[in-house]
């Protein structure tokens, strides 16, 4: 055995010296419908290859990136449930530190122009750092991450393999965590089936959806069911959380209460909703639209009166959102817990 | 309704001048259309497998009845996120328990590793134990599924220690050989519950904890003598109520491990500590008949409903939270005498029981009560058998003007049933609960 893996590193070491080449075999394309518009992000200046995306996805899935090691990424972010946490509302972080918000779901990133509820970073290559240096969340420092890495008895060897030398640096990390994240593309639920005119919604499903069109589409813009714009949803201020939103980035005043608005895909699996989780069924959310907006409360909201549904629009309309379910995305072997990578 | 349970009632005892009255040879759940299902990892959907589910036959001589099973439960099994590469598999085995189990008057016989009984749908029954134990000299558990081998003098406890390897119905195989070392109810259904397996791989267990009322027989030890769950008369004669049954065993006060309970001197194990915590090794408890109701053995001679005359029963054996308490059912020892009892062919001349009758009439005894809740519901209404279902129970969400919106089956040897009802419009709806002829109608509303 020893001898062979002698013999292979023999094979590959001249490989590797004509350097990018090696890589153009193992470059991957991200798969998405040719209706969808382009993703914002821009792969030329990080181009997919397969193994960087897997050395990102054991990166996602390994406490090693918090303080004290106990908590990954994937504490919050739960493949089956489209990468968020369903059980709490508020995210929890190392000792039993308690956030300030609701994780969101991790879908179709590559077409985000701006993270975190309060779009407080634009660019997904960086925006690991937030939840690994916050102290309720991961609590690190990213030097001492990539020590630590640098250290491990496994890294070094998969940085090699996925970058040509052992050299653990933040930006080859952050890099491969921005690769797996990105291709989290989520785009085979019955939605998507329908519109491809493979199968149809049933009647209550078209009422939901017609009514979706007219009221809520807008903002939860078909096919990615976002506009990837922040909006005040008529919610009133948590008076012990405090959070104004996109105000706290921006400092102008038309932001207080903006929060980003999030995608309506795999909806039936990422309760509690809202940024901050207050509530924890789509009817408890409907509800809210249809008789809860006040803009007395929340003068900022951009909702300025109830929709008015009926309770069977309502129920038609949470019988179009669990379309939106795709379970093929939810339970995609290439996004769970990486078992096999050594 | 009445009538109906009279008439039960008398075939009962037409059946009882027959002379089939032994609960070892009435208990067993028998199916022969029902298949098996199990999860894999990463998929909360479970997949339907081609093997039977509970028990295919039962035979009986005047000395032993013979359970033809697959070994398969009917609650779906795995995944199993230890590590353990196994799965559920078809057993096609034979089980041998004898009609008249009697005491050992001799010296007690230890439980086993692997199989010390069936549940009453073919499933095994394990000790304790799993293989594994301590070794002084590698200063590590060692042994079983670990590799190597241990000393064999502080062996380590498989339900504590392997908690991240049962699934939701507190299962899991030893090369493809399904069991329970413990109650075999649901965890999401304890009082506490200290897994979260079921979250997102849901099954029910063989049956559900009652603390009103006698808990149903779920099984035989390989002495013969009868296993009930948790909750049973407060009294030995039937009276005083019913109470949770307590295992007579409690953990020791001790911080090193170097003699056992009784004072003898033996092979040390590791000092107490957060890797191996008191009640990681089956020799950290002690057993004082004051400490519970049961024997050494985790048993006692009581009445029982099966039993009116009284017999030795063990106990599945649960703390108030309803987590498993050690000794969890049978041993450390076996009260009766102990045979291997699996058997490959039977060489006797025996009789088919077949069990349509009589498990009408015990199915009307046990089956009455459903709880439905919530109610009003807003998303989802869950059906909830207490005890243990013996028959498929079809289930029927309808319409008051009779349009049947929701419908299942509640599976033999399972005891929950939930209907989505996301996208059911508001309103009063009727569920229907059909056992064979007995129909039970309730009223359920959806307000959200």
């Amino acid at each position: 055995m020893k001898n062979s893996i002698r013999i292979l590193s023999v094979l590959v070491f001249p490989l590797l010296l004509i350097g990018f080449s090696l890589s153009e075999t193992d470059k991957k394309v991200l798969q998405y419908p040719s209706s969808w518009p382009k993703p914002h992000y821009n792969f030329k200046d990080n181009p997919l290859s397969n193994i960087q995306v897997e050395l990102g996805r054991k990166l996602f899935y390994d406490p090693i990136l918090s303080a004290d090691n106990s908590i990954s990424c994937a504490n919050c972010h739960l493949s089956f449930t489209a990468f968020t946490h369903v059980d709490h509302a508020l995210s929890h972080g190392i000792n039993d530190s308690i956030g300030t918000r609701n994780s969101p779901v991790l879908i179709n990133l590559a077409w985000n122009k701006h993270f975190m509820w309060d779009g407080a970073i634009n660019n997904i290559e960086v925006q690991a750092l937030a939840p690994i240096s916050h102290p309720a969340e991961m609590g690190e420092e990213l030097n001492h991450v990539i020590r630590k890495l640098q250290k491990d008895n496994n890294y070094p060897h998969q940085f090699y393999k996925a970058f040509g030398d052992s050299l653990i640096t933040s930006q080859r990390m952050l890099k491969s965590m921005a690769q797996f994240q990105l291709t989290l593309v989520s785009a085979n639920s019955k939605y998507d089936k329908v519109k491809r005119g493979e199968i149809k919604f049933n009647e209550q499903e078209a009422n939901g959806y017609k009514l979706f069109t007219k009221l809520c589409n807008s903002c939860h813009t078909e096919p990615l069911f976002t506009n990837g714009g922040f909006a005040s949803n008529g919610l009133t201020i948590d008076t012990n959380l405090k959070d104004v939103g996109r105000f706290k980035i921006t400092r102008v005043n038309e932001d207080s209460l903006q929060f980003k608005i999030p995608t309506l895909r795999n909806i039936e699996f990422s309760q509690p909703y809202m940024h901050d989780g207050r509530m924890k069924s789509l009817s408890e959310v409907l509800r809210h639209y249809s008789s809860k907006i006040s803009t007395s409360k929340n003068p900022k909201s951009d909702i300025k009166t109830n929709l008015k549904l009926t309770d069977n629009d309502r129920i038609d309309l949470v019988a179009f959102m669990l379309t939106l379910t795709d379970k093929e995305f939810l339970f995609n072997p290439n996004y769970s817990y990486p078992r096999n990578i050594k | 309704m009445k009538k109906l349970l009279f008439t039960a009632a008398s075939l009962g005892l037409i059946l009882s001048v027959s002379g089939q009255t032994n609960p070892a040879i009435t208990s067993w759940l028998q199916n022969t259309t029902l298949y098996g299902s199990h999860y894999v990892s990463g998929n909360s959907t479970a997949i339907k497998d081609n093997v039977l589910a509970n028990v295919q036959k039962v035979q009986y001589s005047n000395d032993y009845v013979y359970i033809n099973t697959h070994g398969i439960p009917a609650y779906a099994t795995g995944p199993f996120l230890d590590g353990n590469p196994s799965l559920a598999s078809d057993q096609d085995v034979i089980f041998q328990i004898p009609l008249n189990p009697a005491k050992n008057t001799g010296t007690p016989t230890a439980s086993t590793a692997g199989n010390i009984g069936v549940f009453v749908n073919g499933v095994a029954l394990f000790d304790y134990r799993d293989g594994v134990s301590y070794s002084l000299s590698a200063a590590k558990d060692q042994g079983g599924p670990s590799g190597g081998r241990g000393d064999g003098v502080w062996n380590r406890d498989a339900v504590p220690a392997e908690m991240d390897g049962f699934d939701c119905s507190k299962g899991h195989p030893a090369m493809g050989n399904y069991h329970h070392h413990q109650n075999p109810s649901a965890f999401k259904l304890d009082q506490t519950v200290v897994s979260t397996i079921c979250n997102l791989y849901d099954a029910d267990g063989l049956y559900t904890m009652d603390s009103t009322k006698h808990s149903p027989l779920i099984g035989f030890a390989y002495d013969g003598f009868p296993i009930y769950g948790a909750y049973g008369h407060a009294n030995t004669d039937g009276t005083g109520g019913i109470t949770r049954i307590n295992s007579s065993y409690k953990l020791r006060n001790v911080t090193v491990r170097t003699h056992y309970a009784d004072g003898s001197d033996v092979t040390d194990g590791p000092a107490v500590n957060t890797t191996y915590p008191l009640g990681h090794y089956r020799e950290d408890y002690e057993y004082k008949s004051t400490n519970g109701h049961l024997d050494e053995h985790n048993g006692r001679f009581c009445i029982t409903p099966e039993y009116p005359n009284g017999i030795y029963a063990y106990f599945c054996t649960v703390d108030k939270e309803w987590n498993s308490a050690y000794p969890y059912a049978v041993g450390p020892t076996f009260y009766g005498n102990w045979a291997r009892r699996n058997v490959t062919s039977i060489s006797e001349t025996v009789e088919i029981y077949k069990s349509t009758t009589s498990v009408d009439y015990q199915g009307i005894q046990l089956n009455t009560n459903f709880s439905v809740f919530p109610n009003p519901a807003q998303d989802f209404v869950a059906v909830q058998a207490s005890g243990l279902v013996e028959n498929n129970i079809e289930l029927e969400l309808v319409t008051l003007k009779g349009e049947v919106v929701r419908s299942s089956t509640l599976k033999q040897g399972s005891t929950i049933w939930y209907i989505d009802t996301k996208t059911l419009y508001n309103g009063q709806y009727l569920l229907r609960i059909v056992q064979g002829a007995q129909v039970s109608v309730k009223k359920v509303i959806i307000q959200k």
